[in-house]
């Protein structure tokens, strides 16, 4: 049985910023690949897990948790040796001066700091929100052949954040957007035996939604389920965020209401929760579930999506934070969700 | 045997850097520095607020006069001294709980200048001296329109609501960041860690004082080791103890902001890598002009890298020190450090060790 924790870790550990998601497959197929029927990566860099059900006659239901995760990649090397970067995937930058950042060079990942300007040397006018291309990454070199000695442009950086366990199941770290749903559906499905499955399950590890790419739809082409469930972070309650938008740590996951998803699978799956006595949290999302349903619903002929998911703090920032409670809850759901045969029959 | 006996000078920093320590709440740090001074000093005392004293007594048989190393004896370019103060602060930037919100984050006071953009997302320690949690500063989701505003940020330690968060932490308690301790850098030239300013500081002191006992050194003078508290909320620590010591001449040893991102162009306070930096002037001092010229007559005659810091900023406890009793003279030696106030503050290793090599030559100068 695969504990969550330690896999949601293990995930974080594999560095996947948009592009980088090819490098991460024999990683993830190190780590469960044996669990399931087949692992692939697909030429849009997706990552497939399928585990079949006994039923020769089932359905196909795609799980999708994107892989990706927001990092930014070196763009040029100044003078004085320090990296210049810019974003890849929605990064917030006036947050990063002073950021502990993993440089991840071809010879090892090396360890970088954004500079910032100590307050005793600021003048006034200069602690405005720097722009990209003010932000230095140093990386301890002091000139530019050293620095480009070591790092060549487009070399991926991410946050460095490693992570803590907080009071309450809560735990830190980064890439949790949306590595926590992908270790959620990999001990979902896995817990679930192949007889009890009503459905050939399909989970894709997608690529490139954090800049809009959406693999997961060239995945939904490929494998053509019947259903897809998509899943992702979604705005925990926290200082700054409304109730309507964000849902309580550690009170259950998300399920969208939107105009995109195909609201008889929501009404279910919400059935399905309530049969559990699993508190949950609807949010409405009217036009647009910030995910990658919008690239999946209007694959082929169409497929009914529903989205489900685990509340998130600090979403994109140094720290992101979340409740293990949640994210049992949600491998629960999904787990009920496979097993459910009305799901595959409402085509 | 002290756990510390083996220790170099970068693994006492790294051990210093990761203690809780901010201003008012220098307890922890003390600790570790208490252990670190017991076997070498002849006193280890506290003033009332705090500030550790490890004291090194002068010989008794080494009067200036009967030196026989000194031929004729005489004082002559050498500072009167009869009692020689150093300091180097305990605390580090830090936070202050102000109040527990309904659903149980904590919001902070500063207890120290710093930039709110470098605080959104990193991660804390809470508490005090006997109990600490672990949290990280939240922020509103860049999505939803984030905002690094210092009044926005709050600390999110996990707790349920605000009973919970109230059982573990309670309005006055201390924060600080908690970042690892890292060498970088091609060759492993840089280090890395929180409270750099000023725990290097205290490591260049406890190793001054390990190695004037071991190499039995005699001085005419008595030397004062203060491990000061309440540096970044204005020196009260180095007030009373230079108060209650009333040295002669003081010595700061600090870590001062530098920026290197525009390399040597104007601008930069003082260079990485070229040595501790000596200041004519500061914020909170105008450096006694014989004592500068000595530290870095000091430094040239015995091949230790040091420079000028070439621009007036910032203070350090100097500015009690200089005022205290009937006045002191004093110098501050500071290693070039970037990112101070942060919990990131950087520093090139061979600087450390240039500071501590040039203030050793400047007791040994002393005699």
């Amino acid at each position: 049985m695969l504990e969550y924790k330690t896999l949601l870790r293990q995930l974080c550990g594999i560095m996947s910023i948009p592009g980088c998601e090819r490098s991460a497959f024999e990683d993830v197929k190190a780590l469960v690949g044996d669990r399931f029927d087949d692992i692939y990566c697909d030429p849009a860099r997706n990552i497939v897990l399928v585990k079949k059900s006994s039923n020769s006659d089932a359905p196909r239901i795609m799980l999708d948790a994107h892989f990706d995760e927001v990092g930014m990649i070196v763009t040029g090397v100044t003078d004085e040796g320090y990296l210049r970067v810019i974003n890849v995937g929605g990064i917030d930058r006036q947050l990063l001066p002073a950021s502990d950042m993993w440089v991840y060079a071809p010879q090892g990942k090396l360890y970088g700091v954004f500079a910032s300007l100590a307050p005793h040397l600021v003048k006034p006018g200069q602690d405005k929100v720097p722009e990209w291309k003010e932000l230095l990454l140093d990386i301890g070199c002091r000139t530019k052949e050293e620095a480009e000695k070591l790092v060549p442009l487009g070399t991926p950086v991410g946050y460095y954040n490693e992570g803590d366990d907080l009071l309450n199941n809560r735990i830190t770290g980064r890439g949790f957007d949306d590595k926590s749903c992908a270790a959620g559906l990999i001990c979902a499905v896995d817990a679930i035996p192949a007889e009890e499955l009503a459905f050939d399950v399909y989970i894709t590890l997608s690529s490139g939604e954090e800049v809009g790419g959406g693999g997961a739809g060239r995945a939904a082409f490929a494998i053509e389920p019947e259903v897809a469930i998509i899943t992702d972070v979604n705005f925990a309650l926290t200082p700054g965020v409304s109730g309507d938008e964000g849902g309580k740590m550690g009170e259950g996951p998300m399920i969208s209401l939107s105009a995109v998803t195909d609201r008889k699978l929501t009404k279910k799956i919400i059935a399905i929760a309530d049969r559990l006595e699993m508190k949950h949290k609807k949010v409405v999302e009217a036009t647009s579930t910030g995910t990658n349903s919008s690239c999946v619903y209007c694959v082929n002929e169409g497929i009914p999506v529903a989205v489900v998911s685990i509340p998130l703090a600090g979403m994109h920032s140094y720290n992101e934070s979340l409740c293990l409670d949640d994210a049992e809850a949600f491998i629960k759901l999904i787990g009920e969700i496979v097993k459910d045969k009305e799901i595959g029959g409402m085509n | 045997m002290s756990k510390y006996e083996t220790y170099t000078p970068t693994e006492l920093l790294r051990e210093l850097s990761l203690a809780f320590g901010p201003s008012g709440c220098e307890g922890n740090v003390a600790d570790i520095i208490r252990e670190f001074v017991a076997p070498y000093a002849d006193e280890v005392t506290s003033d009332r607020l705090g500030t550790v004293i490890a004291v090194y007594r002068r010989s008794e048989d080494c009067a200036r006069s009967a030196d026989p190393d000194e031929e004729p004896a005489t004082n002559e370019g050498k500072p009167e001294i009869d009692k020689l103060m150093f300091a180097a602060h305990m605390d580090e930037v830090g936070f202050m709980i102000k109040s527990i919100d309904g659903d149980g984050y904590l919001k902070i006071a500063a207890l120290s200048g710093r930039d709110p953009k470098t605080l959104a997302g990193r991660n804390v320690t809470v508490g005090d001296e006997t109990k600490q949690y672990k949290g990280y500063f939240g922020v509103k989701p860049a999505h939803l329109g984030g905002s690094g505003n210092f009044d926005a940020l709050y600390i999110d330690i996990g707790a349920k609501n605000k009973e919970e968060a109230e059982k573990m932490v309670a309005p006055g308690d201390f924060g600080t960041y908690r970042s690892d301790f890292v060498r970088f850098g091609p060759d492993g030239a840089y280090l890395k860690g929180k409270a750099i300013d000023d725990r290097l500081g205290c490591t260049v002191l406890c190793m001054l004082l390990k190695k004037l006992r071991e190499e039995n050194v005699k001085l005419p003078y008595d030397v004062y080791f203060c491990f000061t508290v309440r540096e970044e909320i204005g020196s009260s620590g180095a007030q009373t103890a230079a108060n209650k010591i009333q040295p002669d001449i003081g010595i700061v040893i600090e870590a001062t902001a530098v920026d290197a991102t525009k390399g040597d162009k104007y601008g930069s306070v003082a260079k990485q890598g070229a040595g501790g930096c000596i200041s004519f002037m500061d914020r909170s001092t105008i450096y006694d002009r014989e004592v500068y010229d000595f530290v870095l007559e000091t430094a040239k005659k015995h091949g230790i890298p040091a420079q000028p810091k070439c621009y007036v900023s910032g203070g350090n406890d100097a500015g009690y020190i200089h005022k205290a009793g009937i006045g002191a003279k004093c110098a501050a030696i500071s290693a070039p450090t970037q990112y101070i106030h942060t919990a990131s503050n950087v520093v090139k290793e061979s600087d450390m060790i240039a500071v501590l090599d040039l203030a050793y030559a400047v007791m040994m100068e002393m005699k």
